[in-house]
């Protein structure tokens, strides 16, 4: 009877709860009040309207079926305060938009070692929102907004003052900002689909140490933007069809030190635009039918641009300043015509990428309009046989007769 | 004939006007940082004294700017009102800078039209209010060196 009683009272194990409109334990808040650390909330298929759910104890919650947690666009769904919470196998619908406060279906408030796994959310104002948090993971969720207007849409995926953070096989769209991270230092962010957002796919700013790994970033309206970080790496990513006036496929300012190796940048207005880019490594990209393929600004100084691939851009390089401070050796370029008789495969004359015109479009930008005009052809002509406005430091002394390939991926 | 042309000169002049040209949200783009425009309770702008316009997303940008671009004279600073987003001359305007209201580019920027306009706001949010020379002064050049 003693032992029965003491073994009855180490709780020794963790007791799983069933939440469902037949069960004992109707909503997902009473079954959270009388849970205890470590326990399992199995919430089953059906509607949960229960206003903002807070999860202020380390629990695992997983969805039996896809259970609907609705908003009803009023609520922001659901606050986690504890660590060690994992959300699992939910359907978050209609977050409540507000103009003063970020509402998000999942918001992780100062939490550690949180993981929030394959759930859907659709028609969120903020999807899952993380500030003052570490070691959490977001992993394979889908993210669809209902984005129509800047100004009432929020992020997919916002991190703010945050850590360690990883960002996972997730799908964005439809939203402000597919992923969005400030102050947010060694985190990854990998494998991820941001497509048509309305103003960036990836925005960070302020965000050091962090990694960018075979993400997908497509018809968003701006492209990407990445600002005020250093020691960042963009490995293996894919920037395409971002058209627009102020579009970019990857809009760097102020950033330092950073590695953008094996990506591809394809028919976008501008692949990459450089401002205030310092100690940069841009190597082993294919940059396919942009409108500029490098848009790179005077204040951009010490960046290696190699073993690229420049294929049928319209414009392959322009910057509006008469010096240069970078090194561009050793690219493929379609336009360039030298010949190559030690057969090295390096062309034996150098390549200039910059034209004349582009330099002339960077200045009076309305002169675009001259494009394809025979006109600019002789005066390109003439600037390539003898410089004169092109920064004479800018050239490819040893331009590849024949696209990159990295012997590995053979 | 004569009056008519004079007429058509008139209507031509009445559309050239002096002031601060309406920000396109969604659109238009900061002329320091380059992010496009969204937040219509932020913005500022430059009318410059040949009347060409620089647009930028928040305060800290326009700031920014002219530290780099020294105001010249005849040119005017506009800052969006938090309140209502209406154009208020920089100069005039009083400046709330509280950790809850974040602006876009991070430095905790919202304008109002005078002090007690702010005070409000204040109230909920704690935060100090400064005027333009304040701010100005107080203002760390945001630069990468800085994180």
């Amino acid at each position: 009877m003693i032992f029965l009683t003491i073994a009855g009272a180490c709780k020794l194990h963790a007791s799983t709860t069933e939440v469902c409109s037949n069960c004992q334990i109707k909503t997902i808040t009473e079954a959270i009040r009388i849970s205890r650390p470590g326990d399992t909330l199995r919430v089953m298929k059906g509607i949960y309207k229960e206003g903002t759910i807070t999860v202020d104890k380390p629990i695992y919650l997983q969805g039996i079926d896809w259970p609907l947690l609705d908003g009803e666009n009023k609520f922001e769904i659901m606050r986690i305060i504890s660590d060690n919470v994992t959300v699992m196998g939910f359907r978050f619908r209609d977050v409540g938009v507000s103009y003063i406060s970020d509402n998000a279906a999942i918001s992780l408030e100062a939490v550690k070692n949180c993981r929030i796994a394959n759930n859907k959310f659709e028609n969120s104002f903020f999807g899952i929102y993380a500030k003052n948090s570490s070691e959490c993971d977001i992993v394979n969720n889908e993210l669809i907004g209902n984005a129509l207007v800047e100004m009432s849409s929020g992020n997919a995926i916002h991190l703010w003052y945050s850590k360690k953070m990883i960002v996972k096989d997730n799908v964005v769209k439809k939203h402000r900002d597919g992923i969005y991270l400030e102050f947010v230092d060694e985190s990854i962010v990998e494998g991820n689909v941001s497509q048509n957002n309305i103003r960036y796919g990836l925005h960070f700013m302020f965000s050091n140490h962090d990694k960018y790994l075979g993400n997908t970033f497509s018809n968003n309206g701006a492209g990407v933007a990445v600002m005020f970080s250093r020691n960042i790496e963009m490995t293996n990513n894919t920037f395409e069809l971002n058209w627009g006036t102020a579009s970019y496929g990857l809009l760097l300012k102020e950033i330092y030190d950073g590695k953008i190796i094996k990506n591809k940048f394809l028919y976008n207005t501008i692949g990459i635009y450089g401002e205030g880019a310092n100690r940069i490594e841009i190597m082993e990209n294919e940059f396919m039918g942009n409108g500029w393929a490098l848009k790179i600004l005077g204040s951009c100084a010490d960046n290696t641009i190699s073993k690229n691939n420049f294929i049928s851009n319209t414009f392959d390089l322009s910057t509006n300043n008469s010096r240069n401070y970078n090194n561009y050796d050793g690219n493929y370029w379609s336009d360039y015509s030298g010949y190559d008789l030690n057969k090295d495969g390096r062309g034996d004359i150098p390549y200039r990428p910059m034209k004349l015109f582009s330099y002339l479009v960077s200045r009076v930008e309305p002169s675009i309009v001259l494009l394809r005009s025979f006109f600019i052809d002789i005066i390109d002509f003439a600037e390539k046989v003898t410089p004169m406005f092109t920064p004479p430091t800018l050239v490819d002394s040893e331009p590849l007769m024949k696209p990159w390939k990295n012997v590995a991926d053979n | 004939m004569k009056e008519l042309f004079l007429t058509l000169c008139c209507l031509a002049f009445l559309s050239c006007s002096s002031g601060p040209q309406p920000i396109a949200y969604g659109t238009d783009g900061c002329h320091y940082c380059k992010m496009t425009i969204v937040d219509n309770k932020f913005g500022a702008e430059i009318v410059t004294r040949k009347g060409k316009i620089f647009k930028f997303d928040a305060v800290e940008c326009l700031v920014n700017y002219s530290k780099q671009n020294p105001k010249q004279d005849g040119d005017t600073y506009y800052v969006i009102n938090y309140l209502n987003g209406e154009w208020i001359v920089a100069e005039g305007a009083a400046y709330l800078r509280s950790k809850k209201i974040p602006s876009p580019m991070g430095q905790y920027i919202a304008s109002f039209s005078a002090r007690e306009a702010a005070k409000d706001i204040q109230n909920e949010n704690e935060g100090v209010i400064q005027t333009w020379n304040e701010l100005i002064d107080n203002f760390e050049i945001t630069k990468i060196e800085n994180f």
